[in-house]
């Protein structure tokens, strides 16, 4: 026997774990080893100290503290009870759910919620949906929206062009083209120039409305003008 | 008629408070005791003791009869006094010197020279206990101060035999060595 290992018998020994043929065997090497034999003799002075220790402390577990202990045991139990049956109720409720002869009686509160959530999720969807393809209402203004567009698009048609004289004037192929060709007729050059510039301000409010910010308004034959 | 652990442990599980204060009454000493001697404070032990007992009725369900009711008790209080928060060293060494306090009033001078005497043994030997690593010092409580076979501390603390005779050579060791160099 090596010391290892009758250090781990010294301490079974003392703990009263060692059989009696094992006890016979560490004897044996206690015999010759003085350094083991010391250790046991210091192990059993130091289980006895610490045992000692514990006496008296049971005193410490008296009535009074057990039955303090147990009223708040005895409170908390009862909620625990309390939130654990309905638990179990509402678990039960759902297993029920599953069971032929009962479903409809018990499952109506289910079945109601499930209706509410699944109107609730339709709902959503749609209005996910409308949001990001637009509402049927809007669906209408969009069906106007290419006359707008093709407003647009004519007043970007709209380029200065050379004429004989050498005078600016407008080549408009769109909605207002009276205008330019009421423009083109005019006087002399400075004043077609300017009738020019204010035909093509015109135009634009005529063709962005307030949008262009321009500033001009509608007179009574339903010109846009200066305010 | 005294019922059995598990009936006991059965009705629990169905709600019957009766049953839970009768399984109070036979198995919360030792685990107030567990508590108190591995914590060192009578609050600890209160509040470990009440926690187990209330978790009791939520666990009862789960248990199985097969086990010992109060080996598995000893598991539970153990698992929560080594995972319980640590003592402030402080607060634990004045809850060290107060389990130890005597009062020397009623006692003549011989007797109270002796009470100091053992009080400050004691309180040594708790002091050096208390140092140990949580597993070592549950082995030893479990051991030295409860008296559990090496198989009960294997099941409380769940580990093998070896494990536990290796905890105890070595808590031992080092409560030598801190004793004698004090």
């Amino acid at each position: 026997m090596n010391c290892n290992k009758a250090e781990r018998f010294i301490v079974a020994r003392v703990d009263g774990e060692l059989s009696e043929s094992r006890s016979l065997r560490l004897d044996e090497h206690l015999r010759f080893c003085p350094e083991c034999r010391r250790f046991s003799e210091q192990l059993q002075t130091l289980t006895a100290r610490v045992r000692d220790v514990c006496e008296g402390v049971d005193e410490v577990a008296d009535g009074a503290t057990m039955d303090r202990i147990w009223e708040g045991v005895r409170i908390e139990a009862a909620r625990e009870l309390k939130a654990g049956e309905a638990g179990k109720r509402r678990r039960s409720r759902w297993k029920r759910l599953g069971r032929d002869d009962e479903r409809v009686f018990l499952g109506l509160p289910e079945l109601g919620m499930g209706v509410v959530s699944l109107l609730a999720g339709l709902f959503i969807g749609s209005w996910c949906f409308f949001s990001a393809y637009g509402f049927p209402g809007s669906w209408e203004s969009s069906k106007k929206g290419p006359a707008v567009s093709s407003q647009k698009e004519s007043v970007a048609k709209t380029r200065f062009k050379k004429t004989r004289e050498g005078r600016q004037s407008w080549n408009y192929t769109g909605p207002g083209e009276h205008k330019m060709k009421q423009v083109a007729s005019g006087g002399d050059g400075r004043k077609n120039e300017e009738k020019s510039r204010f035909a093509e301000r015109s135009l634009v409010a005529e063709a962005f409305g307030d949008e262009a910010g321009l500033g001009m308004r509608l007179n009574l034959n339903g010109v846009y003008c200066e305010p | 008629m005294k019922k059995d652990d598990a009936k006991l442990m059965s009705m629990v599980a169905e709600g019957d408070m009766e049953a839970l204060e009768q399984i109070y009454r036979r198995h919360s000493q030792f685990v107030y005791r567990v508590a108190f001697r591995f914590l060192g404070n009578e609050s600890d032990a209160a509040d470990i003791t009440h926690a187990l007992f209330v978790d009791l009725v939520t666990r009862a369900s789960k248990y199985k009869p097969h086990a010992n009711l109060s080996t598995w008790l000893y598991r539970v209080v153990v698992n929560r006094c080594i995972n319980w928060k640590k003592a402030a060293p402080q607060r634990l060494k004045a809850q060290i010197e107060e389990m130890d306090a005597v009062d020397a009033t009623t006692l003549d001078e011989e007797e109270q020279l002796e009470a100091l005497d053992r009080s400050r043994r004691h309180g040594e030997v708790r002091k050096a206990v208390a140092s140990l690593p949580p597993r070592q010092k549950m082995a030893v409580t479990l051991r030295d101060f409860e008296g559990l076979s090496y198989k009960e501390i294997s099941h409380a603390m769940g580990c093998s035999r070896r494990a536990v005779e290796s905890l105890l050579i070595r808590a031992r060791r080092a409560l030598m060595k801190t004793l004698n160099s004090g």
